[in-house]
């Protein structure tokens, strides 16, 4: 058996591919049952940023919560909702984690942490703010994390939301999931200033920025920022670099990427492979043990989809109920 | 014991006593202790018009004082509420929710729907409404109906002390976020208020006179105005059933149909603009499940399709006053 | 680029960028501006000034050997090249065996430093140096130290290592590091940082060699191009007749 290089046990490396593969294997296929015509409504992919997810969420505690974007299906699987509930929920059906009531861009499971997926960019910034503040008066060193895009990293509840945790010293950790485009619209253009760290320091706090395709930078960047949070340092920005394998939502035609740009980065820049290659590098994970391990999810996706399309969507009573607690 | 006290102290009253009994309400809101960081006195104003003085005096921590930043605190005081917190949120003006509306009706309001029931947001976002301190356009508005028209939030307005503080304490205890809508003109107005804590259930409008030959239905300030013109008409010989709404959502509409159905005669006042008001919703309703009942047409009395005017000769027409009330009361006679 | 007649760059960056910019563009003189933070390499100046001073140095105004100063610089090569790679100020040997997110706070793991210059007025890695035996660019030279981890080692260091941070760390030896004498690393793995980042990781396998060069690339040297502007009053005169000259 090879020693271990890595701050992390093989147990655990096994876990974070399991987690990471999972995400990947769910995106492509709902990718594929989408094109099929059977997913209702606006679905957005998180293939090819798994490393971002599992990199934070590795870290984080059942109390911990976390706000996230309308690319909530990576987030919701790293942070451990239900993989068969969460199809069932973009299936639109009655087992789902919602009940059928959210799809795929409210999917959410406060049971687990998880304040939802976000139709509405930005929104999830004050709501991770009202997290900290309740995890602040829970005093167990719990702290929330705010996901946003380089899109929504221009919007005012985000940039409101910054000053907020920094003078209430909140324990919040902001992560800017730059994968380059909001919708079609390129990053560059976009955000003024050249660096998030500049924004961070422009709002009291710090800021890091790492390869977002890195699993072991995310883990290592993150677990700093966050052990800061829970010790009472207060909030602070970590950007991940990194870039989606598929369009803003599904249907798009991505035609605002050079061309040959995604085979590119599928060859290239695939957090999935170079995991995989440093951990089997290094000994510590065979090729044998991630075969094992992508099999038994394949399976459990499989699965997840033939349940879906066999559940049952809700019913008209289920129409009028859950607007309120009592009315 | 009820003693005499103000619509203002009523509301400090529900807001101290629910503090005490639970340290989960945590007030937030734009100077509500006023003076964080400012090297002058502590609590130097609690709140614009002092309604949350003294608070920060007796619960510290469990008050805090906010940026001018809405979508961010109103937003943190939902996240918070989803997380076990009872926050109490002020939205300075009702004028200001134009920078914050999004946490409100597309976050708080359908959490508990879209997340399949799992979510609970027992936030309360109190905010001053109303006309009638020359506030002018952006700080005078009602407001009160694009609240009620979302599913998810409920609307609270009383319209004297009593009512205050027993609508904000349960309010507080509700467990769905609640728009409280304090009238920025009745703070002063004072009446008998009990020195317990105690409840008004929501969707329990309250008959604040019985008449026989019309109704009158309000809410706010303009109950005020309706029991004025129920008073002179009175002195005519027309006796008018006055109701209050006390919530506009949930309502009451069984009471407002038991006197419909009783007198025949409906008048709503609204100091709201007229379009898609509560007013017309009132109205519709009666309309369509007292058709019957009714032996005249229905009369609203609301404030004109214009913003609020500054000038004290304007704003005192652009509000319903009681004279405008009693002469719709005629109409239906 | 020497061949188009760049006569010199300015560098916008950190410690990576300047590292970058002399791995690959070296035969040219290089302005650094400092942004961010931490960084050790580039010298403070008003960006204005800068700009001036590489302007008049770069239109020939100044003369070279005034214009210009030569630096040493570190380089690093794995099993004889089969990786190599530079470093402008400082060379780190940790014990941590993976790069994660590169940069270096942890001061418990490091083993060796090899510096260019030992400034102790600057914060980061060469400041362990610095408060040891301050070595300046223009000295000959370098510094090599060899640490311990600080809880098994009595001679202790209190050195900022970065923006608000004093760490401590287990010093062992050290000595001057002389010019064109490669140096084998002891330990058998780990990872090397360069300039404050990590970047190459190395197992038992592995042959690094560690070798200071001199005059190895240049820099303007701000400072005296100013101070050779005024002395012979170079601005004197309105905007288009300094162009015409």
């Amino acid at each position: 058996m090879s020693d271990n290089p890595f701050p992390l046990s093989r147990d655990e490396l096994l876990n974070i591919y399991q987690t990471m593969r999972t995400i990947r294997e769910f995106e492509e296929r709902v990718h594929v049952e989408f094109s099929r015509g059977d997913i209702p409504g606006f679905v957005h992919l998180y293939a090819g940023e798994e490393a971002s997810a599992t990199g934070i969420m590795t870290h984080l505690r059942k109390d911990d919560r976390i706000a996230s974007t309308h690319r909530g299906h990576g987030h919701c699987i790293a942070k451990g909702v239900d993989v068969k509930g969460m199809m069932a929920e973009i299936f639109g059906k009655k087992t789902g984690v919602c009940g059928g009531k959210g799809g795929s861009m409210h999917i959410a499971d406060l049971d687990k942490g998880m304040m939802g997926a976000n139709g509405i960019l930005g929104a999830g910034a004050p709501l991770a703010c009202g997290a900290a503040l309740a995890a602040k008066y829970r005093d167990k060193g719990d702290i929330a994390i705010s996901f946003v895009g380089d899109g929504a990293s221009n919007q005012g509840t985000f940039l409101e939301s910054l000053n907020l945790a920094s003078i209430w010293n909140l324990p919040v950790v902001f992560v800017v999931e730059n994968n380059g485009y909001a919708e079609s619209t390129s990053v560059d253009w976009a955000v003024a200033c050249d660096s998030y760290v500049d924004r961070a320091s422009g709002f009291g706090m710090p800021g890091v920025t790492v390869d977002g395709t890195d699993f072991f930078a995310v883990y290592e960047a993150a677990g700093e920022i966050i052990r800061r949070a829970r010790e009472g340092g207060g909030p602070s920005l970590l950007e991940c670099k990194m870039i989606r394998f598929f369009g803003h939502f599904e249907g798009d035609a991505q035609t605002y990427r050079a061309e040959g740009e995604v085979d590119d980065i599928r060859a290239k820049r695939d957090c999935l492979k170079s995991f995989s290659k440093t951990v089997t590098a290094a000994g510590v994970l065979s090729q044998a043990d991630l075969e094992a391990c992508d099999s038994k999810i394949v399976s459990l996706v499989d699965e997840a989809v033939s349940e879906a399309r066999e559940a049952d969507f809700p019913i008209e009573a289920d129409l009028l109920t859950d607007v309120y607690v009592n009315y | 014991m009820a003693r005499t006290i103000s619509y203002k102290e009523a509301i400090n009253e529900a807001l101290d006593q629910e503090m005490t009994r639970d340290k989960l309400v945590i007030v937030m809101g734009e100077d509500s202790i006023g003076g964080t960081g400012s090297p002058g006195e502590d609590d130097a104003w609690g709140g614009p018009m002092g309604v949350t003085k003294g608070l920060y005096g007796k619960h510290g921590d469990q008050i805090m004082d906010t940026p001018l930043s809405e979508s961010a605190y109103i937003g943190a005081a939902i996240g918070a509420a989803t997380c076990g917190m009872r926050p109490v949120a002020e939205m300075m003006f009702v004028d200001f929710m134009g920078v914050c509306f999004d946490q409100i009706y597309n976050q708080a309001a359908k959490f508990k729907y879209m997340f399949g029931g799992k979510a609970e947001t027992p936030v309360v976002i109190r905010t001053m409404v109303g006309a009638g301190i020359n506030a002018a356009a952006q700080h005078s508005q009602m407001l009160t109906s694009i609240f009620t028209h979302i599913p998810g939030l409920k609307v609270v307005c009383p319209s004297n002390p009593y009512d205050a503080k027993g609508l904000l304490i349960q309010s507080i205890r509700d467990n769905d976020p609640v728009i409280f809508c304090e009238h920025k003109s009745l703070y002063g107005v004072e009446g008998e208020v009990s020195e317990e804590s105690y409840v008004i259930p929501f969707a329990e409008a309250n008959v604040m006179r019985d008449g026989g030959d019309v109704t009158i239905v309000a809410y706010g300030m303009m109950v005020g105005k309706a029991m004025d013109a129920a008073e002179t008409l009175a002195k005519e010989g027309v006796e008018c059933d006055v109701i209050d709404l006390r919530t506009l959502s949930p309502i009451d509409m069984e009471t407002v149909l038991e006197s419909v159905e009783n007198t025949g005669r409906l008048v709503v006042v609204d100091e709201a603009n007229p379009r898609c008001s509560i007013a017309t919703d009132v109205s519709a309703q009666v309309a369509q499940q007292a058709f019957k009942s009714l032996k005249a047409q229905i009369e609203m009395v609301t404030a004109p399709h214009t913003p609020v005017p500054f000038a004290s000769s304007l704003e005192d027409i652009y509000i319903p006053s009681n004279d405008s009330v009693a002469i719709a009361v005629r109409k239906t006679l | 680029m020497v061949d188009s007649g760049v006569k010199a760059i300015v560098v916008l960056g950190g410690d990576g960028t300047h590292r970058a910019v002399a791995k690959v563009c070296g035969q040219v003189p290089i302005a650094g501006i400092s942004t961010g933070t931490n960084n050790a390499f580039p010298e403070h100046h008003e960006p204005t000034i800068t700009g001036l001073a590489v302007g008049l140095a770069a239109t020939g105004r100044i003369p070279e050997s005034v214009a210009f100063t030569l630096n040493k610089l570190l380089s690093v090569k794995i099993n004889d090249g089969e990786r190599s790679d530079i470093a402008l100020v400082d060379v780190v040997v940790s014990t941590e065996r993976y790069i994660g997110a590169r940069a270096l706070w942890r001061t418990d793991n490091l083993r060796e430093i090899f510096v260019t210059f030992a400034d102790p007025e600057v914060i980061g890695m060469s400041a362990i140096a610095g408060l040891l035996e301050p070595v300046f660019r223009n000295d000959f030279g370098g510094l090599h130290v060899l640490l311990d981890d600080p809880k098994v080692t009595k001679n202790l260091l209190q050195v900022p290592i970065a923006p608000g941070l004093i760490s401590t760390v287990g010093v062992q030896s050290w000595k001057q590091l002389e010019p064109e004498k490669p140096f084998t690393l002891r330990q058998s793995s780990g990872t090397i940082a360069l300039d404050g980042e990590r970047e190459l990781e190395f197992g038992p396998e592995d042959t690094v060699q560690v070798t200071l060069h001199e005059k190895a690339f240049r820099t303007v040297n701000v400072g005296a191009c100013m101070r050779h502007t005024g002395q012979h009053r170079l601005l004197v005169g309105a905007p288009l007749e300094l162009l015409a000259t």
